[in-house]
């Protein structure tokens, strides 16, 4: 054990490898939100009683989330090789781990959207058709507004779990601070890399949760 | 489907748990209808406006839902109902989640917009209470049909359908069956007792003082229960006449001939 000072960590590469954590997390945050807001709204509205009720694609749907959150994240990864290769030309570095963590991540994000819009009134989508409001109206001045806080700590959560996830992916070889702990620390039995890599996760995700915290609680007018 | 939609902008409506978008102002939740019908932005902002002054929550604009008292959420509900101009304004249990007093001044803002802007309103609602106050027709509803419809006074007066009769005996309390008035019989023979029937017309509200003044009578008053409604009032009194024969009974005929207080003389069994 190597544990005098921080005599192996270079910090230009700590901060690389933060960035990219940054990065990944940044981006697939960003694909997820998008792509699990598409899931959580397709099983909202086909539930039984729902707006677009539809037993056939609620059954689509809602497999599909099942399936994609049954399969731990790691296989994940190889069972998308094919994939990530197709879609962003290799398989390594930091944007050949955007398509594993987005697909991922969405199906557990639809979940929580899904959780959040059951959760608003139905008076109020009541009213809101009672006045002649499109489905189109509903969703975007209805159903997104009033379960936004409930949208944005169900982000935040997520976003902690892709920060697992980067890590994960950094190992077989996507960059950011998983694979500086796990080449630079690990493998070279440097442990007080792995330690850095640790606190500086940790502030991560401590940031993500307070940034989220924050923008709940300024949402919610309730 | 999109005639229906167009349609439902020609009715407003108020709903019993009010309904309000929490994460909207006051002002932004009478704007959304406006927002659905396409209006412009200027003229909605002038309308939010006016209807923000016609239910009484200026000031409150910029207040949210979760601010306001039961009272005022259901007023930015009347408000936000009528944004459209509909032309008829539906309230579904509309003060049944509300408090006596801020009942009353939720239906006299009811019957205020009512008479102003000259718009139908339908009640939904259980609380006789409501009905007797503010409206003019009543139709009652049991298994999803309409039983028994008609003036509001008609119907107070003279339910048919046993439905009826047990809400109308919520307002009115149960009929009750003559009091035992042998006792008054016996203390003053010559004594008359009569049942006054009152069914609507404000006119004969003076009644039992214009009678004291006319006859040469005593006028007893010995039970009663009259309510008032948007056409009168309305209701049963019993009273006791003391005097002369000869004038307790031009009493009795004047309230005959000259009113529509139905009377009755009750016979005291010997």
């Amino acid at each position: 054990m190597n544990f005098n000072g921080l005599e192996n960590v270079k910090f230009d590469e700590l901060w690389l490898a933060t960035y990219e954590t940054f990065y990944m997390t940044i981006l697939a945050l960003i694909g997820t939100f998008i792509f699990g807001l598409i899931l959580g709204l397709l099983l909202y509205l086909t539930m039984k009683d729902g707006i677009w009720e539809n037993k056939y694609i609620h059954f689509i749907v809602a497999a599909f989330v099942n399936v994609f959150r049954a399969i731990p994240f790691i296989i994940l990864i190889f069972l998308l090789i094919p994939v990530t290769n197709v879609l962003v030309g290799t398989i390594r570095g930091p944007n050949a781990a955007l398509p594993a963590l987005i697909i991922g991540a969405a199906p557990f994000y639809g979940r929580l959207v899904e959780i959040a819009l059951k959760e608003v009134d139905k008076g109020v989508v009541e009213a809101a058709k009672a006045m002649g409001a499109k489905t189109k109206t509903i969703i975007l001045k209805v159903l997104l507004p009033e379960s936004m806080p409930a949208l944005v700590s169900g982000i935040t959560v997520t976003a902690i779990a892709l920060i697992g996830y980067t890590t994960m992916a950094g190992v077989i070889g996507a960059g950011g601070l998983g694979n500086y702990a796990y080449y630079f620390g690990f493998q070279r039995r440097d442990y007080d890399v792995v330690f850095v890599c640790t606190i500086s996760i940790v502030v991560i995700v401590f940031i993500f949760q307070l940034i989220g915290d924050y923008i709940s609680n300024k949402l919610d007018k309730r | 489907m999109k005639e229906l939609r167009k349609s439902r902008r020609d009715i407003g409506m108020i709903f019993q748990h009010f309904n309000l978008l929490w994460s909207r102002t006051v002002a932004e939740n009478i704007a959304f209808p406006l927002e659905i019908a396409n209006v412009p932005k200027a003229e909605i902002k002038q309308r939010v406006q006016e209807l923000i002054n016609l239910v009484g929550l200026s000031g409150r604009e910029n207040a949210y839902p979760s601010q306001l008292s039961g009272g005022q959420k259901q007023r930015v509900g009347i408000a936000r109902a009528l944004a459209n101009r509909p032309k008829v304004l539906l309230c579904d249990e509309a003060t049944s989640a509300l408090d006596p007093e801020t009942t009353n001044a939720i239906l006299d803002l009811l019957m205020d917009i009512n008479q102003r802007l000259g718009l139908t309103i339908i009640m939904i609602t259980h609380e006789m209470h409501v009905i007797r106050k503010v409206c003019n027709r009543v139709a009652v509803m049991e298994d999803g049909k309409v039983v028994e419809q008609g003036d509001v006074l008609h119907l107070f007066l003279q339910p048919k359908q046993p439905v009826t009769k047990k809400f109308v005996q919520q307002v009115m309390g149960i009929e009750d069956e003559e009091t035992d008035f042998e006792r008054l019989f016996q203390a003053n023979p010559t004594a008359k007792i009569a049942r006054l029937h009152f069914v609507g017309e404000t006119t004969n509200q003076t009644l039992i003082s214009k009678l004291a003044k006319l006859f040469a009578v005593d006028i007893n008053i010995l039970q009663g229960k009259i309510t008032q409604t948007q056409l009168g009032a309305y209701g049963t009194l019993y009273v006791q006449f003391i005097g002369e024969t000869g004038e307790m009974e031009k009493a009795i005929a004047f309230i005959k001939n000259e009113t529509s207080v139905e009377v009755e003389v009750l016979q005291h069994e010997l």
